[in-house]
């Protein structure tokens, strides 16, 4: 991988924030654009911007093609070989919900289970609450250590016969805490598996069939992708015998004045006109994805990550997540003893240096691991050892003030 | 409740606080005082108060002696 080369891609990273180089390490949040997917969707507005599958004009012929690549294009990069297992939304949570309302709601009767873990964000965690209240189905929730890895035993025993949706982060937006999720499969094989892949999917080889999950949701925006477009890819057997979520135009095969049936996969789950320059410019993340090969990414974070934990062992400091980082992604969260994570993060940003602070929308993990609060610096492919260690002076000098 | 009709209940609140306070108050006092009113989730204050910096209605700077950041009104803002 040449950094160098893949920095000059990011037009953003040439920005100076109070004076200072733009330190970004906030990936974890969303991540920086290349020019090429910038300049993907501005082509596609200049050259080929019209509504797809309407038109017989060549426009619209064109962004329907275009359109319908990025689904094969977001297939193959997840191990899936058909474009009918990708639903394009708006982000993961969205496909989160969708899955919800389209599958769990109708298939799982009260007193049926849901097991989820504590270290879930938000967007894999409020949903099910949702369902326990409206339906009577049970939630199941398997604690983590006080390191935030899964507690995979307990996890294992709170699986029963009721036990018909097993929903799991691969990698915690907190921790960095990478979930094993072929263990997890072989653990329920007549379960339901989600995975949510927010957090996996643009940092490591995420292959559907070698995890065997039946759905996975992830967001665009968090792979270099525009923002507003995500995926949900489910079995096709699966996504058939679900109902639409959303009705309305491009979702139906006829319509009738009291009666409509609905289109192929996966447009049947894509009413209305969808964000076609968002799936232009998914594609083209993904392209450039490629272009580096998802291992070597996850080996670039992998270094990142190796190198700041061995640099951060220090007694002003509490770290959270495994210390082995072949067991988690680039996520670093910490605290100063005594201070507050919002000021130390201020204090970074006037340095420049872009770190989030808070519970990170996950904050019942958060809570257990005794915290109300945590500063969190995160990794992409753009990032370097000298960043790190722009990084390390300026903690250094914040702990000072503590 | 909108989402505009939120923030500013949160600036005026924040705006209030400090007013009532009378001099510089740590962040981590705003946060309680802002997490009494459970209208945003709990990283919401901290964002309020940049916005508020930005606008230049408040202000912060480093304690050594509370360790932590201080915030205040500009010395130009007037309370209604």
């Amino acid at each position: 991988m040449n950094i160098e080369k893949i920095r000059n891609d990011f037009p953003i990273l040439k920005r100076k924030i109070n004076g200072k180089n733009l330190i970004y390490f906030d990936n974890t949040a969303t991540s920086q654009k290349p020019i090429q997917v910038i300049n993907a969707i501005k082509e596609f507005y200049e050259k080929y911007n019209a509504n797809i599958h309407r038109g017989v004009h060549t426009l619209s012929q064109e962004a329907s093609e275009m359109y319908e690549d990025a689904h094969k294009k977001v297939a193959k990069f997840i191990g899936s070989k058909h474009i009918e297992e990708i639903i394009f939304v708006k982000n993961a949570t969205e496909a989160v919900n969708l899955f919800m309302y389209s599958y769990v709601d109708k298939n799982l009767k009260p007193g049926d289970e849901i097991l989820t873990t504590a270290m879930e964000h938000h967007s894999n965690l409020v949903p099910w609450q949702f369902l326990e209240k409206k339906k009577g189905i049970k939630l199941k929730i398997a604690d983590v250590n006080d390191n935030g890895t899964l507690k995979i035993d307990q996890f294992e025993q709170m699986i029963t016969d009721k036990t018909k949706l097993i929903t799991v982060t691969q990698v915690s937006n907190v921790t960095g805490v990478i979930n094993d999720i072929k263990k997890i499969r072989k653990m329920k094989k007549d379960a339901i598996l989600l995975v949510d892949g927010a957090q996996s999917v643009p940092h490591m080889p995420v292959d559907v069939k070698e995890i065997g999950c039946d759905f996975l949701v992830f967001s665009a925006h968090k792979m270099l992708g525009p923002t507003g477009i995500g995926a949900l890819f489910g079995k096709k057997e699966l996504l058939e015998k679900m109902s639409p979520f959303i009705y309305g135009g491009d979702m139906i095969r006829e319509v009738k004045l009291h009666k409509a049936t609905f289109n192929t996969l996966p447009w049947k789950f894509e009413a209305g006109t969808p964000n076609m320059a968002g799936g232009v410019g998914f594609a083209a993340a993904i392209d450039y994805l490629e272009k580096i090969r998802m291992k070597n990414v996850r080996n670039h974070e992998k270094d990142l990550t190796s190198y700041i934990l061995d640099k951060l062992d220090d007694k002003k400091l509490t770290l959270f997540g495994p210390k082995d980082p072949e067991k988690r992604g680039g996520v670093i969260s910490f605290n100063i003893k005594g201070s507050n994570h919002h000021d130390v993060a201020s204090l970074f940003n006037e340095n420049g240096i872009a770190i989030r602070s808070g519970y990170h929308c996950a904050q019942p993990l958060v809570e257990r691991l005794k915290s109300k609060g945590t500063c969190r610096a995160s990794f992409y492919i753009y990032n370097t050892k000298q960043e790190v260690d722009i990084f390390l002076k300026e903690l250094n000098k914040i702990k000072q003030l503590f | 409740m909108a989402e505009d009709e939120n923030r500013q209940l949160m600036e005026r609140a924040v705006i209030s606080f400090l007013a009532a306070k009378g001099c510089a108050v740590t962040t981590v006092e705003i946060i309680r005082e802002m997490d009494k009113m459970k209208l945003n989730c709990k990283d919401s204050p901290i964002h309020f108060l940049n916005r508020l910096r930005t606008k230049g209605i408040i202000k912060s700077t480093f304690s050594r002696e509370k360790k932590s950041l201080i915030w205040s009104l500009c010395d130009d803002v007037k309370v209604r």
